[in-house]
């Protein structure tokens, strides 16, 4: 039986359809990220679970048992707020504590409690700190701390890094999954940064328009997007719009502006469908144009940017759409712009989507 | 949506108090404005006349309210004119200083308004300090009539209205971003231009919820012309009251309310139609 | 630059000085040993109109008395309303509320006059005598939008999260309201009291109309300024100066010593 399942959610606000029919899973112990652009639907169904809003339809199941009635405050989970919510009339401890004392813990206990907490988070010594007189990683702490101290099995984090700069968001994102492998508690976690969904998840769900576009682990969600959206979303990739010509066992054919393209077996294609080829842009080669590949189109070099690790290619291909192609620096052929090249892939490592 | 209900149930008290002594009683002040007195104190006799309405168009009344309305204007005026630079001077000094000139600004309301006008009323009189200070300084031979003239109805209409533009100018010069003003300057724009382009446009709102809240408390106020203009001229404020505590006629008062009523929420409909926020109006 | 600075210092030394002169003046003929009912010349240094005041010669004490006690009655009975009403209809989102709202402003945006004779009317027309009840009535309808308005403001720069995360927390609503809500209300809910005693303790228009012949202290001053002056009025107004100067003082030494944790909304 899963932590936490999420049956067919539905949510409107006025006319606009926030979630249609969200399900999705947390194990225990599990890191689940969902992912996607503002206005996806994921604050809301961190709000439903939480109970601080209610679903038009479905159901919210904590081991088994349906949530939907409960207030809040009788839900065992807790939740990291995006802008930290801490209480700006309490010092630390008495933030930390603020569950605690609800549970009815004694104050030694409490303050053992507040203090094990603090060490968590290596914010010990500003028990008696205001959290206005504390920096934005630290308040990031403190929420944690308060979060986690009543010692539930689960925890919602609503974008918690949002709000701190580029290095401190780095840093925070191997704290706080140091911290839930230490815990062993679940958590789901809401953000639109890819790159912290793929550093930190056990599963990511992507959430586009209200709807689950994909549920998987970081490498199925990188490697085998099943849609567009999930295809475009993450990674930098270019797509190419192509034809299915044929479809076998050890994989399809695909026919780009009269040039035939090998692709990986995907399930759900039948010859004569429209389909989409993803290249990713570091797995696209800027190959000279007599070099051979398993899959690869004549075009001509449009421009080269050299980035310290990397360079950047766009070639422009004879059928009119750009490809980027970023390769390691180290080892680079070095076209000139205006040449002639060919951009070629590994077709097994290539998605293929509709 | 349960949230809603418990807010209506919080509400309730506020919105009860106010259907009834605000709704209510305005409703009823609207429907005293075409009943007929019947002379006998305060009583009065429901029925539908316009005729309240139609003596309020007779010339010596209308004279009335275009003195007090005439009244209202130029004190607002001077108002605007020397609040607004008091304001933005205000706004423009040290933090330290802003803090310590808004305090400064308003210790004297804490005094009873009716006691600063008396100040006033003493400062002005023949034998008083400002004649005695004049003389000393042989400006003139003998006192100057200073009391029970229309500047000093003005002088005290001014005095006591103008924190009401200064604090909104204070504040809308406070909150602006001086680096549009730097940004202005920097593309070419001389002070004078920049101020009337950039900074002017941009603290208008703080001005304008001036003007609305010192001409419309300016055009009931009654107390001042009493005590600073010995009662010569006959304002609106002064009519409601004699109207109903002389003629006892409270239909026709009523009416005269009515009139200043409409005339106020015009101005405030006006004030939100250019886009005043009445949050601004909010001083404190 | 420089000449500048020394222009606008100048305009609001001359502006602040036109300011006190008149509270200036008060308070210095309160001191007047001169006790001609007509002329007010300045004849020398006396306390006796303090003195009166100790016996209350005037009864200027007695209606100090009656507005104090005014003033607490519509203050408490506002507090309450006008708190209830802004956290009622801060976060409602319901049919009606926008009228509410402007009708219950009203009373502080038409002129004091409209609502000082139309509450008189209805007090005749109803019938009601007890002129306690009626300059009740009459504060509390103009107290309300006050304590309204700076509730609602410090409610709207309330966090919403902050209340959510209490519940989150285990807090029921009652919990989260006395641990959360009301202690970050509290400092707008003092403010606004506190000005709307000094709006109700400053009343005179409204008073003027609802009141038979209970007589509160700006009634009182405006019948002896109108009348023959008593300097004892500008005796009772220094004291009162006096009184709230020192307890402004007070409160800004206090408050620089404690520095109360301030709400913020960062980021």
């Amino acid at each position: 039986m899963a932590l936490l399942e999420l049956q067919n959610l539905q949510k409107h606000f006025g006319k606009t359809q926030v979630l249609r029919d969200l399900s999705l899973q947390v194990e225990e112990g599990q890191f689940v990220t969902l992912l996607g652009p503002s206005g996806c639907g994921k604050t809301t169904t961190l709000r439903i679970v939480a109970g601080l809003t209610d679903p038009d339809g479905g159901d919210v199941l904590l081991e088994g048992r349906s949530m939907l009635r409960l207030p809040p405050e009788k839900r065992e989970l807790n939740t990291v707020f995006q802008n930290y919510a801490l209480f700006p009339h309490m010092n630390v401890e008495k933030n930390v504590a603020y569950a605690l004392r609800l549970m009815g813990m004694s104050a030694r206990q409490r303050a053992a409690r507040v203090a094990e907490m603090l060490k968590l988070v290596q914010m010990e010594g500003y028990e008696k700190r205001m959290p206005d007189k504390l920096s934005g990683g630290q308040r990031q702490r403190i929420a944690i701390a308060r979060a986690v101290a009543p010692g539930r099995k689960l925890l919602l984090l609503d974008e918690p890094l949002g709000a701190l700069d580029l290095k401190l968001r780095r840093q925070m994102q191997e704290e706080i999954k140091g911290l839930q492998k230490e815990l062993g508690i679940a958590f789901l976690y809401i953000t639109h940064d890819q790159e912290e969904a793929l550093n930190m998840s056990d599963r990511i769900g992507i959430l586009h328009e209200g709807r689950l576009e994909q549920l998987g682990t970081p490498e199925e969600i990188y490697e085998r997007p099943t849609s567009r959206f999930a295809a475009e979303f993450i990674g930098q990739s270019t797509l190419l719009p192509c034809r299915v010509l044929a479809v076998g066992t050890e994989g399809m054919t695909l026919e780009f502006a009269g040039q035939k393209l090998p692709a990986r077996a995907t399930a759900g294609f039948r010859a004569g469908d429209e389909a989409l080829v993803c290249l990713r842009n570091e797995r696209v080669a800027c190959l000279s144009p007599e070099a051979a590949a398993e899959a690869s189109l004549p075009g001509t070099l449009v421009s080269r940017h050299y980035a310290g690790g990397s360079v950047r290619y766009v070639i422009e291909l004879d059928a009119g759409p750009r490809v980027v192609c970023v390769a390691p620096s180290a080892g680079d052929a070095a076209f000139r712009p205006g040449q002639r090249v060919r951009a070629g892939w590994n077709p097994r490592e290539t998605a293929v989507v509709r | 949506m349960k949230g809603n209900r418990r807010g209506a149930l919080l509400g309730l008290p506020m919105t009860l108090w106010t259907a009834v002594f605000v709704g209510i009683v305005l409703l009823y002040l609207l429907a005293l404005s075409f009943f007929t007195p019947t002379g006998e104190g305060y009583g009065v006799q429901p029925g539908f006349t316009l005729e309240n309405y139609r003596r309020l168009l007779s010339p010596a009344y209308l004279q009335v309210l275009g003195k007090s309305l005439l009244l209202a204007f130029y004190t607002t005026l001077i108002c605007l004119g020397l609040g607004y630079p008091f304001g933005y001077c205000m706004a423009r000094a040290g933090r330290r200083w802003r803090g310590i000139l808004m305090l400064l600004v308003i210790v004297p309301f804490w005094t009873n308004a009716l006691v600063r006008i008396y100040g006033w009323k003493i400062l002005l009189m023949g034998n008083g300090p400002v004649n005695d200070l004049l003389m000393a300084l042989h400006l003139t031979d003998k006192p100057l009539k200073l009391l029970n003239t229309y500047g000093a109805v003005l002088l005290g209409m001014v005095y006591a209205l103008i924190p009401f533009m200064i604090l909104p100018v204070y504040s809308s010069v406070e909150k602006m971003d001086w680096s549009l003003v730097a940004a202005a300057r920097d593309m070419g724009a001389g002070p004078m231009r920049a101020f009337v382009t950039v900074t002017l446009p941009l603290t208008a709102p703080g001005a304008m919820a001036g003007v609305v809240l010192t001409f419309v408390p300016a055009i009931g106020l009654f107390f001042i012309s009493d005590l600073l203009g010995g009662a010569t001229d006959m304002y609106v404020g002064n009519l409601v009251r004699d109207q109903m505590l002389k003629a006892k006629d409270l239909p026709f008062a009523a009416a005269v309310s009515v009139v200043l009523l409409i005339l106020t929420l015009l101005i405030l409909r006006l004030y939100r139609r250019f886009g005043g926020d009445s949050g601004d109006m909010t001083l404190f | 630059m420089r000449r500048k600075r020394v222009g606008s210092a100048l305009f609001l030394a001359v502006m602040l000085v036109m300011l006190y002169l008149p509270v200036a003046v008060v308070v210095l003929y309160s001191f007047n040993a001169n006790t001609s009912r007509f002329t007010f010349a300045f004849t020398g240094f006396s306390t006796q109109y303090y003195q009166g005041l100790l016996h209350d010669t005037k009864g200027l004490v007695s209606a100090l008395m009656t507005s104090l006690e005014l003033a607490a009655y519509s203050c408490g009975l506002s507090l309450v309303i006008g708190t209830l009403g802004a956290l009622g209809l801060a976060g409602a989102q319901m049919r009606g509320k926008g009228a509410v709202e402007t009708l219950s402003l009203l009373p502080v945006m038409i002129p004091e006059i409209i609502l000082g004779f139309a509450l008189m009317a209805v007090f005749t027309f109803a019938g009601v005598k007890n002129d306690m009840v009626k300059l009740v009535i009459a504060h509390v309808t103009f107290c309300v939008p006050y304590i309204y308005l700076v509730v609602k403001a410090r409610l709207t720069g309330m966090d919403p999260s902050l209340n959510e995360a209490a519940r989150d927390l285990g807090a029921g609503p009652v919990r989260a309201f006395f641990s959360v809500t009301l202690p970050l209300i509290l400092p707008g809910v003092l403010s606004g009291t506190l000005l709307a005693f000094a709006m109700s303790l400053d009343d005179f228009v409204i008073s003027f109309f609802v009141s038979d012949t209970t007589v509160t202290l700006p009634l009182k001053i405006y019948s002896s300024v109108k009348t023959g002056v008593s300097l004892q009025v500008n005796a009772l107004c220094s004291v009162m100066l006096a009184t709230v100067a020192i307890a402004v003082a007070l409160s800004k030494l206090l408050s620089r010593k404690k520095e109360p944790g301030e709400m913020k909304n960062e980021e």
